[in-house]
């Protein structure tokens, strides 16, 4: 196998081609680095670049997999290990990332968006206000894929705290599109999805609070996993809206996400919603499911007005896939999802306006002065619908209002799911705009959140993968996608529909194209 | 005093004057499309605030030393202090 061929491989292949030792550790950062020299900075990927130097002491070679005679050898379930014992070097914090010896993803490149804390790494969240912030301990989901050898592959772009899902609000510049640089890429986690679409990484975490895992991913061609509110630990991550903040990752395939989100989700102690729900492991058998006894809800209000005909024609393109191989569809209506904006808008913007009151320049890092425009926008509009009383409802609050209109969504859900498997929807109402498109009108920003907001609410598991190629009005060609809704918790069956729906081909059309464009 | 002013009086936030400018434009418009909430019906629905379920994960209330944060330690990320005190701004 050729070197620069190495950071092409899945997740899985590459975990099979160190396992027959076609190829080393070394290999495998080398081959990533070379990509990262060429295309990271062209694409503003990074708020931290992966420096390699300093993970090999200069020397461009690690640690091979050894079995370590201070602990019992890793459990194949990745639920067993990750309730494993921090050594006492990693307990003191002595033992900086990238050093474990051995375990599931031992020497893979995995990014992290900057919004996890990494122990002694500068976490910015996208802002200015964090700019010089060193983490003083690392998140419990970075801390299971370092505990599993996982290398600290740099901290990627995303929106100031969250806020947005265009890439374009980092205080650090907007990540550009690499299937066409004039476009978003989409956002938050604008630098995780890219990183993973341009072969710069094999894994990038993110962070869903509205659509920030969902959006990015249909937009670049790659897959987002959404978990279950609760499915893995907050803790440690720079919180937005706490009542919808959901922590996962993009990969570039749906092995590979279900493979880590055995690794990061359960229980942990340091965060109170976290359930104790056993964790499957979710990558096992995804091949082998057989459609034909599944049945696909089609919610009617997310395909119709409002929606782009070429994201509609994408959609009903993995509809009929399914139909083909005899999984039943039908048409599901839930009315309350029209008011998904609305009530997402009032629900996220107090709890930002609640979380980003600690920012008070003494403990942190710099003063509220360095907060960026839309920043100030929530923060403004959440301290509006907390002071906002209903009149004739005593204290009622609009805050307290959408907590009973969730209500509703919940149970709309829960009859759903009573009627079908999965539900499956578009992802955004459009293709990826123009990078300044919408800037300048935030109210129609916040419209492109339109088919991820309700999930969030709700609090349920999504999943988007990559189903084709679609071209807007201009000619350009971008990926096409879709979302798995499943009930919660039910992560195991949106990885096996979204696993028989991915169309891994389209991976490969962005990788000829910047092979021609960057000389790769 | 404007509802602008108010609601950055309230947040503590000190916006220049082309960002009020901008937000006494934007701030209405917002807050009149996501009031349209206040139509939806929900006269006898309770509140759900998270959606969690199961077991409340919970730790014993002790101190972790190695989680303190130090005022002379590198993770004290304050750009204020003197000697052993940090600088906070004047409140009254």
């Amino acid at each position: 196998m050729k070197a620069r061929d190495v950071a092409l491989l899945s997740l899985k292949d590459t975990l099979e081609v160190l396992r027959s030792g076609d190829v080393s550790r070394s290999e495998i950062l080398n081959s990533y680095y070379s990509r990262v020299q060429k295309l990271a900075k062209p694409l503003n990927v990074f708020i931290t670049p992966p420096d390699l130097a300093a993970l090999t002491d200069g020397s461009v070679s690690l640690p091979e997999a050894q079995q370590s005679t201070d602990e019992p050898a890793l459990a194949d379930s990745p639920d067993a290990s990750s309730k494993r014992p921090l050594k006492k070097s990693e307990a003191q914090g002595t033992k900086r990332p990238g050093e474990a010896s051995s375990g599931q993803l031992f020497g893979i490149p995995v990014s992290f968006k900057d919004n996890w804390l990494v122990k002694d790494t500068r976490t910015t969240a996208g802002s200015r206000v964090l700019e010089n912030f060193i983490a003083p301990y690392t998140a419990t989901a970075a801390e299971r894929l370092l505990r599993e050898g996982a290398v600290v592959w740099g901290k990627t772009n995303m929106d100031a705290w969250g806020h947005g899902s265009s890439g374009e609000n980092s205080d650090f510049g907007p990540t550009l599109n690499p299937w066409d640089t004039r476009y978003t890429p989409g956002g938050s986690s604008s630098g995780s999805a890219v990183a993973v679409a341009a072969d710069l990484t094999l894994v990038a975490t993110g962070t869903d609070t509205g659509g920030s895992i969902r959006l990015p991913a249909a937009y670049t061609g790659v897959v987002g996993i959404k978990p279950t509110y609760g499915r893995v630990s907050r803790y440690g991550i720079v919180a937005m809206a706490s009542s919808t903040d959901s922590i996962g990752h993009l990969t570039k395939t749906v092995w590979d996400a279900a493979y880590v989100l055995s690794i990061t989700a359960g229980r942990d102690k340091y965060d109170a919603t976290t359930s104790d729900k056993p964790v499957p492991a979710y990558h096992e058998g995804l091949r082998q499911f057989d459609p034909s006894s599944l049945k696909v809800g089609v919610i009617s209000e997310f395909m119709g007005e409002g929606i782009d005909e070429d994201v509609l024609s994408a959609t009903e393109k993995a509809i009929s896939k399914l139909k083909e191989a005899s999984a039943q569809v039908v048409e599901v209506s839930i009315p309350e999802t029209r008011f998904g904006i609305e009530m997402y808008y009032i629900l996220m913007s107090a709890e930002v306006a609640s979380n980003l009151a600690r920012y008070d320049g003494v403990r942190y890092g710099r003063d509220r002065t360095y907060f960026g425009m839309e920043a100030k926008r929530r923060i403004m509009l959440g301290t509006y619908v907390l002071s906002d009383v209903i009149p004739g409802k005593g204290l009622e609050t609009t805050y307290a209002k959408v907590a009973m209109g969730r209500t509703l969504l919940v149970e709309a859900f829960k009859r759903a799911f009573e009627k079908v498997d999965v539900l499956i929807t578009p992802v955004a109402p459009t293709l990826p705009f123009k990078l300044g498109e919408l800037i300048d009108d935030p109210l129609k920003m916040y419209m492109g959140d339109l088919l991820t907001v309700p999930v969030s609410i709700a609090g349920l598991p999504a999943l988007v993968v990559p189903t084709g190629t679609a071209k807007n009005e201009e000619g350009v060609l971008f990926p096409a996608a879709v979302q798995i809704i499943g009930p919660w918790f039910r992560e195991d069956l949106l990885f096996k529909v979204g696993a028989f729906l991915e169309d891994l081909s389209v991976h490969q059309i962005l990788r000829e194209k910047l092979d021609k464009e960057f000389g790769l | 005093m404007t509802l602008i002013d108010l609601l950055e009086q309230l947040s503590k936030l000190r916006l220049k004057s082309d960002e009020k400018a901008l937000l006494k434009k934007q701030l209405p418009e917002i807050i009149e499309y996501v009031s349209r909430i206040k139509s939806l019906k929900t006269e006898g629905v309770k509140p759900t605030f998270h959606t969690s379920t199961g077991s409340v994960s919970l730790r014993s209330d002790t101190i972790k030393r190695d989680r303190r944060l130090r005022l002379n330690g590198k993770y004290f990320n304050i750009s204020t202090k003197q000697k052993d005190y940090f600088i906070v701004d004047k409140v009254l």
